[in-house]
């Protein structure tokens, strides 16, 4: 009887595997050598002004395994919040071409893979933290005098998550995560997420 | 999606939310077949506040059986969603549980009697209204069938998931939803935000974007062909003069993307637009 009915729940389990199909696109998330800067928005209004914005590139290898593929756009979630406006909160590039921002996939969907950067403008370092990174790395500029507009390139990312990952702890604990929606031709869609690691 | 509004008779009633409970018991698929059109509603009306009751006759409903103690008796507690249509002024609602009155059928074929419980409906994927798109465990599977049963009913599940009746589950999800959505841009923008944040969302490509006077206006004469277009627009009002922009964005847009079979293509279709508070 037990035989039987271990026999039972392999039987299920299998089936419920084989459902299983290979996705139309993969995402990787790369270690970006894109540059970490300081900037001044909106966001640090009077009740932040200890902080100042941190842009935070993240590098995505988006790769198409499927020529069906007919639609594609992100989703950003800070916290599961999800991030509305692609130019001010967060910002999506060509990593070949970073003149202007992405707003939309549709001349991608024919590359074999795409590698995007994507600059999140949401979150806030004290200023003492920003200062003594810039010294760190002998930067000769102070988060103090930023003005509205301005920005203050720090070092590149990967550079930065290797010698002071105690400026991602504090990040890690608010949860980023990115959702891909994808159309496949006769309109079927597919949700990848992933979550963002600092 | 169905309108209640008129009792049997004939007394027009606008409900605000309806609500069945009881418990039968019946021998025949006949019984249940007759039952599944006479049913005895407990109607509460919001507006009056107070509770109203009416011998109620519906032709496809459709609900979720539970057993009791005694396998002959079943317990039905169906919830309806309200779905207020404002043009109207009418009281739209539909029945949240519609396809599973099938599982039940096919069920019945392997136990020549119901015996599904209330957890079914948190077993199938993408049926609950709560956001948890939970794939049901090996042990919710088993935990409540009789042990010579599990394998021809497990066959029967899975068949039934992937099978049509799956595509109707996701179908019955979708009205669900698509009520739930015209119930928050009815509460307000807040509400609208609120709403776009869920997975079901992002499957059906719900986004805002934060509009001017002068976005909207080409919009709405046609200037602007679609979002990219829209987005550009925004990129250089801000960069004319960012302050100026950000005090001009009293419009929100909400927006869905739809996939467009004669041109093969992802199209962005504007849901509704705020005027900001």
């Amino acid at each position: 009887m037990k035989k039987n009915n271990l026999f039972n729940y392999i039987a299920i389990l299998l089936l419920f595997t084989f459902c299983k199909h290979i996705e139309p696109v993969t995402v990787k998330q790369i270690e970006s050598k894109e540059i970490v800067t300081f900037f001044v928005n909106v966001k640090n209004g009077p009740d932040k002004k200890d902080s100042v914005s941190i842009t935070i590139p993240t590098e995505f290898e988006i790769t198409l395994n499927s020529s069906k593929v007919r639609g594609l756009d992100l989703y950003y979630f800070v916290n599961k919040k999800l991030l509305v406006d692609d130019l001010f909160d967060y910002q999506v590039y060509n990593r070949n071409n970073k003149s202007k921002p992405i707003y939309s996939f549709d001349s991608y969907l024919r590359e074999k893979s795409i590698n995007i950067i994507i600059k999140e403008r949401n979150h806030l370092i004290s200023k003492n933290d920003a200062n003594a990174l810039l010294k760190e790395y002998n930067i000769k500029r102070s988060v103090n005098d930023l003005k509205f507009g301005d920005t203050i390139k720090l070092v590149a990312f990967n550079k930065l998550v290797t010698e002071n990952k105690k400026v991602f702890e504090e990040l890690s604990k608010i949860n980023d995560s990115i959702f891909f929606r994808i159309t496949l031709n006769k309109g079927d869609v597919f949700v990848k997420g992933e979550k963002i690691n600092w | 999606m169905y309108a209640i509004d008129k009792l049997p008779n004939g007394v027009i009633k606008k409900f605000s939310m309806l609500k069945l409970r009881t418990t039968t018991t019946f021998k025949f698929q006949a019984d249940i077949n007759k039952f599944k059109r006479e049913i005895y509603t407990e109607a509460i009306n919001l507006d009056a506040n107070r509770l109203e009751s009416a011998n109620y006759s519906v032709e496809e409903m459709s609900t979720f059986f539970k057993t009791s103690k005694n396998s002959a008796q079943i317990y039905i507690d169906e919830e309806i969603l309200e779905v207020p249509i404002a043009a109207r002024g009418k009281i739209a609602v539909k029945n949240f549980g519609v396809k599973l009155i099938k599982f039940a059928k096919e069920a019945a074929k392997v136990y020549e009697q119901f015996e599904i419980l209330k957890e079914m409906k948190e077993m199938i994927p993408e049926l609950s209204s709560n956001e948890k798109f939970n794939m049901p465990s090996l042990s919710t599977f088993v935990g409540f069938i009789p042990q010579l049963a599990v394998y021809s009913f497990g066959v029967e599940v899975i068949g039934w998931m992937v099978k049509d009746s799956f595509r109707e589950s996701n179908e019955t999800l979708d009205e669900s939803m698509w009520a739930d959505w015209q119930n928050a841009k009815a509460r307000g923008l807040r509400y609208a935000q609120d709403f776009i944040q869920s997975k079901w969302a992002i499957k059906n490509g719900f986004k805002y974007v934060q509009l001017s006077r002068e976005m909207i206006n080409k919009l709405l004469k046609g200037e602007i062909k679609n979002l990219e277009q829209l987005k550009n627009l925004r990129e250089s009002l801000m960069s004319k003069n960012y302050d100026e922009y950000q005090l001009t964005l009293n419009y929100t847009a909400f927006y869905t993307t739809n996939y467009n079979e004669e041109i093969e293509k992802d199209i962005i279709l504007i849901d509704s637009i705020f005027i900001n508070q």
